[in-house]
């Protein structure tokens, strides 16, 4: 089956993800369901640069990606009240992660020579889409410092995960991104509830419950996907057993 | 606290440092199974867990001055890599039922020739096991651990409290504390995994041939630094001044 | 009144850090994670197709650090809900600590599920029984790892007097028990547990790695025989290691003859110490083992 290009999804994700900001920006928390795509993108990026069989670990990319895109949202989270315009605030996050996300990995090819094909390409990749990510959780839970921590580790899970977890001689691309949807509609999920509670009233307030419940439908119709995937991948699946003798 | 202009060349100066010390931390995947030498981890989730003790530690210290914090990060940082090698170890004397040697040196083909331990002059040929690259600690790795995490661990310290300078006057003291403290961890998390890419996932310290290729991790880390510095700075200085977009 | 505090927070720190430790490793070993995992993910590879829980989510420092973020996040928020005394603490935490246990089963699954939909060239049957028999136990250990790191996390805030947030804490302590106990922990069960028909006091040769046991004491073996085996010596000296760290860490600031600098000069000693340790343990070991022979 034929591969959907890196710059064809980075793009997708990237308007997709601006537009999911300006929704959440002016009160329409459903906008999250557009935040999707940069998961996807992201995962596919680490499905990218972790092919080549490193020796450092799926883990080590991902979360060095989550760092760059992060961190670059959280800093620049600083100035930008929520008064401000979304379009200068998404503008300076995607700009000050795509930056950082290209210059270490032109320093990755160039200095350190790692010799994997497209890796400035695959780690600004990262860098922007998790950028763009971290902002929109942000626009969401507001300027309580204390959720950094969680917003950081949990996407960082979510985009190291569908590779990790897909690896082995019979991988593709179809059934990683699959996965990678899966897990970005568990993290909204997620994001959801801790949302409900972090809203400080004693009812959970509307927007964040649509969150959630989108989130829940997504993940069950993507579940059942992925498993139709699996199902046609897969050598055998049975309830018990003993393995036949070894060959 | 101190001037913004000199916290970013804390912030550069603290992320260098924490590249470099991946280098000196001895560690190696395949030490799971007893098949390398090294901690049986990989060193850049390592040298982040050992930095991360160190800013853990130094943020008791926050209020009493610049040196008491790199001071206190560096030797609990240390403290957390000496009791994971102690028992790492252990482990394997009385688990697995192997001597702590260094494989490398074992062949022959550490930084300085010959197959002895640097510092207590123990022979390390004949006790690996076949078909390994030898296994555990041996007191050479321990002591260039000892000596990253004191580099890993003053790195991050410095990148908290140049941060925590920076960020105090635009917000209150617990919002600055954990602001840094994340600031720094990422930080920390990017450059950390830029010397794995050099080691290829094993290294047993400052001893390893690969201590030679430190000058590609040093230009990488500087550069990286000094861009999340700039911007750092440049972001701070927005919002002090009030400038609210 | 501040020295009651701290005297208290050193030792429920410490108590809440060994716990922890122990029960990280075994949640490491019930569903095989991190680096040993790769010697269960070679089996089939070479012909040995297994039974063992194949839970590959990620390494262990980022894993450790989701569950107990997540369970330190959900607590602390609903700690302020409830009323803010200790009480409320307590049970803010268990409902924490079981929201990111749900999300470790559904991790867990997932990457079962999937490791074993790309091994089709290898014949490795899914069998239903094998994933599902051994993730309660790994949920419980789960739980009880997220549980002790946010009463851990939450010790440390308000009775050691750490700035930091709770979450960030938690953070912290996550990726901190993640390395050690990938680092100490999964020795044993990567080089002893995992080949247990190759004869103790060697480590595993790279030409042998992928011929794990397959079969136990009495039929195949699945990941439920595993932490019984390793919580006898692998898990007790991770939690060994993980609570001597944060009850040196604490004891240290307990002393106050030298000022503010007294916890460093104490640290450095215990630092001077330990390196001691290390070399009289090597010395013992080499004259006990000797050179490696044959027999």
């Amino acid at each position: 089956m034929k591969e959907i290009h890196i710059h064809t999804l980075f793009g997708a994700a990237l308007l997709s993800g601006i537009a999911g900001i300006f929704l959440i920006r002016y009160g329409i928390s459903v906008g999250i369901v557009f935040l999707w795509l940069p998961f996807l993108s992201a995962a596919n990026s680490v499905r990218g640069m972790a092919k080549y069989g490193l020796g450092t670990g799926n883990a080590s990319i991902g979360y060095w990606g989550t760092a760059v895109g992060a961190t670059s949202a959280f800093v620049a989270s600083l100035p930008f009240s929520c008064g401000s315009t979304p379009l200068l605030y998404v503008a300076a996050v995607v700009t000050i992660s795509l930056v950082i996300g290209l210059v270490t990995g032109v320093l990755a090819d160039k200095v350190i020579r790692m010799r994997i094909p497209r890796i400035e390409l695959n780690s600004a990749v990262i860098a922007a889409s998790t950028a763009l990510i971290t902002a929109g959780f942000l626009l969401i839970l507001g300027n309580n410092y204390c959720l950094y921590p969680f917003i950081y580790i949990v996407i960082t899970l979510a985009v190291l995960h569908p590779y990790n977890a897909s690896t082995g001689a019979g991988e593709n691309q179809k059934r990683t991104l699959m996965l990678a949807l899966v897990e970005a509609c568990m993290t909204t999920l997620v994001i959801g509830i801790v949302a409900m509670l972090a809203s400080g009233s004693e009812m959970p307030v509307s927007d964040d419950v649509a969150i959630v419940v989108v989130s829940a439908c997504g993940l069950v119709i993507a579940v059942v996907a992925w498993y139709r995937l699996v199902k046609s991948d897969i050598y055998e699946i049975r309830w018990t057993g003993y393995s036949p003798a070894e060959h | 606290m101190v001037d913004p202009l000199i916290a970013t060349i804390m912030i550069i100066a603290g992320g260098v440092l924490v590249g470099v010390c991946v280098h000196f931390i001895p560690a190696s995947a395949t030490g799971a199974m007893a098949a390398a030498t090294g901690i049986a981890t990989g060193p850049s989730m390592l040298s982040a867990g050992a930095g991360l003790t160190g800013i853990y530690a130094a943020a008791y210290s926050i209020d009493s001055g610049l040196a008491l914090v790199i001071v206190s990060g560096a030797v609990g940082s240390a403290l957390m890599l000496l009791l994971t090698i102690l028992c790492g170890n252990i482990m394997l004397a009385f688990g697995i039922g192997a001597p702590p040697v260094s494989g490398q040196t074992a062949s022959g083909k550490s930084t300085f020739s010959g197959t002895k331990d640097i510092i207590t002059g123990f022979e390390q040929e004949g006790y690996a096991s076949p078909g390994t690259d030898g296994h555990g600690m041996p007191f050479q790795t321990a002591v260039s651990g000892g000596f990253g995490a004191l580099m890993g661990g003053t790195g991050g310290a410095l990148v908290f409290y140049a941060v925590y300078s920076i960020t105090l006057p635009a917000l209150s003291t617990e919002n600055a504390v954990t602001l840094a403290g994340i600031v720094a961890a990422g930080v920390f998390l990017i450059n950390s995994v830029l010397p794995a890419y050099v080691l290829v996932g094993k290294t047993e310290g400052m001893f390893d041939m690969k201590i030679r290729s430190i000058h590609r991790t040093f230009i990488s880390c500087l550069v990286s630094s000094s861009l999340v510095a700039c911007v750092i700075y440049a972001v701070s200085w927005l919002a002090v001044s009030g400038v609210v977009i | 009144m501040a020295a009651i505090s701290l005297l208290l927070g050193t030792a429920l720190a410490s108590f809440l850090a060994f716990l922890a430790g122990i029960f990280e490793d075994s949640e490491s070993n019930a569903g095989s994670a991190s680096n040993p995992n790769s010697q269960v993910q070679l089996a089939p590879q070479i012909g040995n197709r297994h039974r063992y829980f194949n839970k590959a989510i990620s390494g262990e420092p980022p894993a450790n650090a989701l569950w107990a973020t997540t369970a330190a996040t959900i607590a602390y928020l609903l700690t302020a809900h409830f009323g803010g005394d200790a009480f409320a603490v307590l049970v803010a935490s268990i409902i924490g600590a079981a929201a990111s246990t749900l999300l470790l089963c559904a991790y867990g699954v997932l990457s079962h599920i999937s490791r074993i939909a790309s091994m089709k060239n290898f014949e490795q049957t899914l069998y239903w029984d094998s994933l599902l028999i051994p993730l309660p136990l790994d949920a419980a250990f789960g739980f009880l790892t997220a549980l002790m790191l946010t009463l851990l996390a939450f010790a440390a805030h308000s009775l050691l007097g750490n700035p930091f947030s709770v979450p960030l804490l938690a953070f912290f302590f996550g990726i901190t028990i993640g390395t050690i106990g990938s680092s100490t922990g999964d020795i044993y069960y990567g080089a002893e547990r995992l080949y247990q028909h190759y004869i103790f006091g060697s480590g595993i040769p790279i030409s042998v790695q992928g011929d794990i046991d397959v079969k136990g004491e009495y039929g195949y073996r699945n990941s439920v025989d595993t932490p019984y085996f390793t919580m006898r010596f692998g898990g007790l000296v991770t939690g060994l290691a993980f609570g001597i760290l944060i009850f040196l860490d604490a004891w240290s600031r307990l002393f106050i003859f030298a000022g503010v600098w007294t916890s460093v000069i104490v640290v450095s000693v215990l630092v001077l110490i330990i390196l001691i340790f290390i070399y009289l343990l090597e010395v013992y070991t080499r004259k006990r083992y000797g050179r490696y022979t044959e027999d």
